[in-house]
């Protein structure tokens, strides 16, 4: 059974996939794809949590697999960390809820492309992110996640065809990068194993040229994929015009995977001792890092599309999460770690409570959000936990996170570091501080819309994402406001996770001290 | 060149066509050699997927969209492309029968079982490889269910 699992944990959505596409190929099959990949994605979960139990009780506090029974440096190593077990919970759960919200709303309706066999294939892509142990693996289960949420981005409101195919050009180029990036260290090393890298690296040497090149290949790939400033200019567009779910998985578990697979290249594959004989490459990482967070919030503060701005968002929270990457310190990988994670959560709770809030109120901008607050009381109060967590307001996990990744900043004496973190908690709290201003304390705009918004089944489905659902009907309703429950969940695991930030940073300690081996 | 507007009846010049008819069953016939000779020699499931979906474009572009996608099936085409996942999964999973670990195909129980496992998940390639193809191109050729 333990051989079987690393491999069901990627095989399982693929075969979800081809399954649900077996069922949507059939008239009225519609349905029947829905409930396929829900129940696909239910018993990933389940295999996570598995998996998450056994790496818990390992001594090692690692399980591995070598497929086809290949010795790890001939053949494809799946190797679980407490991080990927975690990263792989929390892919299967997003995915779920994502599957869920579609099917509610009816994503896709009009056109009959539907997205559920696109976010299985997702949800593969991801967890083969987190659980491949093969530098050429990584590659093709990046461009597994990449097709599938430059499709994904595709089925979004107008303008998002277009967004999309930006997406695929600079996504493609990132990862053919990598790909260069691979193929140096394969001349050099004559193999791909990732942990085994670590080792032939250092033979070759830390500082030749070849290696250099390599890493650079790869980490401007990867920042592609991340994606850190000045190559983020793809993820505004292809986060904010995707429908809500798509929205969810990109901003949530797209970008984590990214961020996952350059901690995996950066110590798995050189290992921390490249880190200490080049000096100059930690600061590096750390200031894109740095420059990530305060555009990406300078950003977020201009833009007046909720969508927008929690995309802009993203990118300056995982500018933090990079900053405690490139510190190359314990605390500040378990910084990165925590923050990562919680980030995800808390961002994948944002979207569908920002996706709710423009199917009950019709409201998709801040200047619509005036007085929301009363309208749709559950989202509303649910965003603006949320928001708070992404702030960075204790006892949330956004704090326990930021925090880490600010001692860790300290302890390193880049006194630059800690400004730039507390400088863009500052740029959010402007940013979310003044949509949870228009929510809770401005008027809303004409009463007489709002009056007509009240109605509970008026509403539904009168948002562009939704058109096409089943609007009206009073089934409808009640699936949709079923919904509301995303975002408060994700709110209370924010509020969880941070409660128990220090029993989260023991239960990833071996995955942080295998990275630093 | 064509003889209606309709894109779906196009169909090339009389020597270019039945140039077309002529070549495609050997197109097709390469294409299933390279798929299967993918174990002992250059080739595979995906370039082999690729000769047969050639050879599906070759004839549509001879005999014209319409009546291709109509004797092949064409907007039936996801499900072989489904189909073909699922059969690799399934010889993947397989060696699990027997003893051995994933992807093992030498665990089977037949006389030289990584050749023929392995001709069996090249199959299941050239199936989804192809099938995606001829999908895509005749999306694009504009019938949007296939």
């Amino acid at each position: 059974m333990s051989a079987l699992l690393l491999p069901a944990l990627v095989a399982l959505p693929v075969v979800g996939a081809a399954l649900a596409v077996l069922a949507g190929n059939r008239s009225a099959g519609n349905r029947l794809a829905g409930w396929i990949s829900g129940g696909t994605l239910a018993v990933q979960t389940l295999l996570a949590v598995a998996l998450a139990v056994r790496v818990g009780d390992s001594g090692a506090g690692t399980v591995r697999t070598v497929l086809g029974g290949f010795r790890p440096a001939v053949g494809v190593e799946l190797r679980a960390d407490p991080l990927a077990a975690l990263a792989v919970a929390l892919f299967a759960v997003v995915a779920l809820a994502a599957v869920w919200y579609a099917n509610a709303t009816a994503v896709g309706g009009k056109t009959g492309a539907r997205p559920d066999a696109l976010l299985l294939l997702l949800t593969a892509g991801l967890s083969g992110v987190a659980l491949t142990a093969d530098l050429f693996n990584l590659y093709v289960v990046l461009e597994i996640t990449g097709l599938a949420a430059y499709a994904l981005v595709a089925l979004g409101e107008r303008g998002s065809a277009r967004a999309a195919l930006r997406y695929l050009v600079v996504g493609t180029v990132g990862a053919s990068l990598y790909l260069l990036g691979v193929a140096y260290l394969y001349i050099s090393l004559g193999q791909l194993n990732i942990s085994k890298s670590n080792e032939f690296v250092s033979q070759v040497g830390l500082s030749s040229p070849l290696v250099l090149t390599a890493f650079a290949l790869a980490f401007v790939g990867l920042a592609v994929k991340i994606p850190l400033v000045p190559v983020h200019t793809w993820l505004p567009d292809a986060h904010a015009r995707a429908s809500v779910p798509a929205s969810v998985v990109l901003s949530a578990l797209v970008t984590t995977a990214g961020v996952y697979a350059f901690v995996k290249v950066l110590y798995g594959a050189f290992g921390v001792e490249f880190l200490s004989a080049n000096s100059a490459v930690g600061p590096l990482i750390s200031a894109l890092g740095a420059a990530s967070l305060l555009v990406g919030g300078a950003l977020a503060l201009r833009e007046s599309k909720i969508k927008r701005v929690l995309a802009y968002s993203t990118v300056s929270q995982l500018g933090i999460v990079v900053v405690g990457v490139g510190l190359g310190s314990r605390v500040g990988l378990t910084g990165a770690s925590v923050h990562l994670l919680g980030h995800a959560v808390t961002k994948a709770g944002l979207f569908f409570a920002a996706g709710l809030l423009a199917l009950a109120a019709d409201a998709k901008t801040v200047e619509e959000y005036a007085g929301i607050g009363n309208r749709a009381p559950v989202p509303s109060a649910a965003f603006a936990l949320l928001s708070l967590g992404m702030i960075g307001v204790p006892p949330t996990v956004g704090f326990a996170g930021k925090w880490y990744v600010l001692v860790a900043a300290a302890d390193a004496g880049s006194w630059l570091l800690v400004a730039a973190v507390l400088v863009s908690s500052l740029l959010s709290l402007a940013y979310f501080g003044r949509i949870l201003a228009r929510m809770y304390f401005a008027p809303p705009p004409d009463s007489d819309r709002a009056e007509s918004s009240d109605a509970p089944t008026g509403s539904v489905g009168a948002s562009g994402d939704s058109s096409g659902g089943p609007s009206g009907t009073v089934g409808a309703a009640n699936s949709v406001r079923a919904l509301d429950a995303l975002p408060v969940v994700a709110a209370l695991a924010t509020v969880a996770l941070g409660l128990s930030a220090s029993a989260l940073a023991q239960f990833l300690e071996p995955a942080i001290s295998g990275l630093l081996a | 060149m064509s003889d209606s507007d309709s894109p779906d009846t196009q169909t090339a010049g009389i020597v270019a066509a039945t140039t077309s008819r002529v070549v495609a069953p050997f197109a097709a016939a390469f294409g299933l050699f390279t798929t299967f000779h993918g174990t002992s020699s250059v080739g595979g499931g995906f370039q082999g997927g690729v000769v047969v979906a050639a050879t599906v474009l070759l004839l549509a572009f001879a005999v014209g969209p319409g009546r291709v996608r109509a004797a092949l099936a064409v907007p039936r085409s996801p499900a072989l492309a489904a189909g073909g996942v699922l059969g690799f999964a399934a010889v993947g999973v397989g060696p699990v029968a027997f003893g051995g670990a994933v992807l093992e195909l030498a665990a089977y129980p037949i006389p030289k079982p990584a050749v023929y496992a392995t001709e069996v998940a090249e199959v299941a390639i050239a199936g989804t490889v192809s099938a995606t193809l001829v999908g895509l191109w005749f999306a694009l050729a504009g019938d949007f269910r296939a």
